[in-house]
């Protein structure tokens, strides 16, 4: 699978994976948009999705992060560095 | 009046604002249900809040001792009937014994403050009552969230902070799904860590005799604490924990609620000794109970509402947003149905519900009619576009 195809399929699934526990529809969640402020999600929600991610990848999160997911470009690059992509 | 250090005049205009998102009122300005409305809001799953002998017993109470002694619970003597009822609430729980509190909220506050040390992991189910995290926080411990239910990442959380408390609901009071109890009672003994259930809306309604899971699955030695708030089907105003002789020689003076509030009232402790002899012998209430909630969740799924993950006598309706919920609402209690509308903080933004809660009282008509409403209304309240809806049909 050619690079760029790999990437947006990551990012596509980690997007449906937001979208599924925030309750909305992918084209109503922007790169940026603030999950808490824009969304409505709470810390709550936001444990679901950590979790679903390390399911999903095969990976490890710390809570910690939690500080860093607040939009999908940062849970792109707390997923990203945790996989090593 | 002075001014305005707390900032609340930004936070009243938040408030306005949001209650105007709503299309019209969710609590406040509600229609008020009418003679032979359905009203499905009330925790009293076995409908005991009226009975005789419950009424009887607090009326009796309050004439011969009106509000008795205004003092802490930390006063209360040996002989109290205080002490009576918590005898008679161990022995219902299969408990060494118990402490009775000021509420539900104050059992699962008092315990865990007085428990659990500051800076020690507290694990705690994503979705477990609020009073659970309160009493992390006054604790000054570590909340250690984990996905709802979701055994395996607990594992990992434990494996990773090591041995603390673990605190949940034994049924989930807005989605009425079970906690795993068995697999989390060998978790917490393999990883040494104790546990903190709370039997709220289970006492009553599940086990021999109602009284609960961890009695049912003969597991009530091996959880640490059971607690509970004591205002859904026992109909009172007080909660318990459940817990050693030792830990209840301990609370009553460690926990600061308990020591800092006014103890139960003479009439508070009659209903609550009244109506557990009710519960004990409410076998035929309780059958009522699973057969009405089985025909209702299996009536509203077959009309396409998509009430997962309950198991239970509390039946999720789930609009999603605020807006939805309140247009939804408004329909139902125009055909004479009377639900719980759960909206933040007891839910997430997007996820709204409006819980129906059976009780054993309900007849094969009023149920009829529960289903009736809701079939008449699914249509104009956009259910098929609910996201809740979306999940059943891409299961």
């Amino acid at each position: 699978m050619p690079m760029n195809t790999t990437v947006d399929t990551r990012a596509g699934r980690i997007t449906e994976i937001v979208c599924e526990h925030l309750e909305v529809e992918p084209g109503e969640i922007g790169e940026s948009d603030l999950f808490v402020a824009d969304h409505g999600a709470d810390s709550l929600m936001l444990i679901g999705v950590l979790a679903a991610l390390e399911k999903e990848f095969k990976i490890g999160i710390d809570q910690a992060e939690l500080a860093r997911m607040t939009s999908l470009a940062g849970v792109h690059s707390v997923v990203a560095e945790s996989a090593g992509w | 009046m002075g001014g305005d250090p707390c900032g609340m005049s930004g936070r009243f205009t938040e408030w306005d604002e949001r209650q105007s998102g709503w299309g019209g009122a969710i609590y406040r300005g509600r229609t008020l249900p009418g003679p032979g409305d359905l009203v499905l809001m009330s925790n009293d799953y076995l409908a005991l809040g009226s009975h005789p002998r419950l009424v009887e017993a607090q009326v009796r109470a309050l004439r011969q001792q009106g509000s008795g002694l205004m003092m802490s619970g930390a006063f209360t003597g040996d002989a109290d009937t205080h002490r009576l009822v918590e005898d008679q609430l161990a022995e219902f729980l299969r408990a060494p014994a118990t402490v009775l509190c000021q509420s539900g909220w104050a059992a699962n506050v008092g315990l865990i403050q007085a428990v659990a040390s500051a800076g020690s992991p507290v694990y705690v189910d994503a979705t477990a009552h609020a009073s659970l995290w309160s009493g992390i926080q006054a604790a000054q411990a570590l909340a250690r969230p984990f996905p709802h239910n979701d055994m395996e990442y607990l594992e990992r959380l434990i494996g990773q902070y090591g041995p603390g408390l673990i605190a949940f609901d034994v049924l989930y009071s807005v989605t009425g799904d079970l906690c795993p109890l068995a697999e989390l009672v060998a978790l917490a003994e393999r990883t040494g860590c104790q546990l903190v259930a709370d039997e709220s809306h289970t006492l009553g309604v599940l086990g021999p005799q109602g009284a609960g899971l961890a009695v049912a699955l003969g597991l009530a030695d091996r959880v640490a604490f059971r607690t509970a708030s004591l205002a859904k089907t026992f109909s009172g105003r007080a909660g318990l924990v459940a817990c050693s002789r030792r830990m209840a020689g301990y609370l009553p003076f460690h926990s600061l609620g308990a020591i800092f509030s006014s103890t139960l009232l003479p009439h508070d402790l009659a209903g609550l000794g009244a109506v557990l002899e009710l519960i004990r012998g409410a076998d035929d209430r309780r059958e009522r109970l699973a057969h009405n909630a089985g025909r209702l969740r299996e009536g509203l799924t077959a009309l396409g509402y998509n009430v997962a993950p309950s198991e239970s006598q509390i039946i999720p309706l789930q609009p999603g947003t605020e807006e939805r919920i309140c247009r939804f609402q408004r329909m139902l209690d125009a055909q004479g149905v009377f639900g719980a509308p759960f909206i933040p903080p007891s839910v997430g933004r997007n996820r709204c519900v409006q819980r129906l809660s059976v009780h054993s009282e309900l007849t094969g008509e009023e149920l009829t009619r529960v289903l009736d409403a809701c079939a008449a209304v699914r249509d104009e309240a956009g259910l098929h576009d609910w996201k809740s809806t979306r999940r059943l049909a891409a299961a």
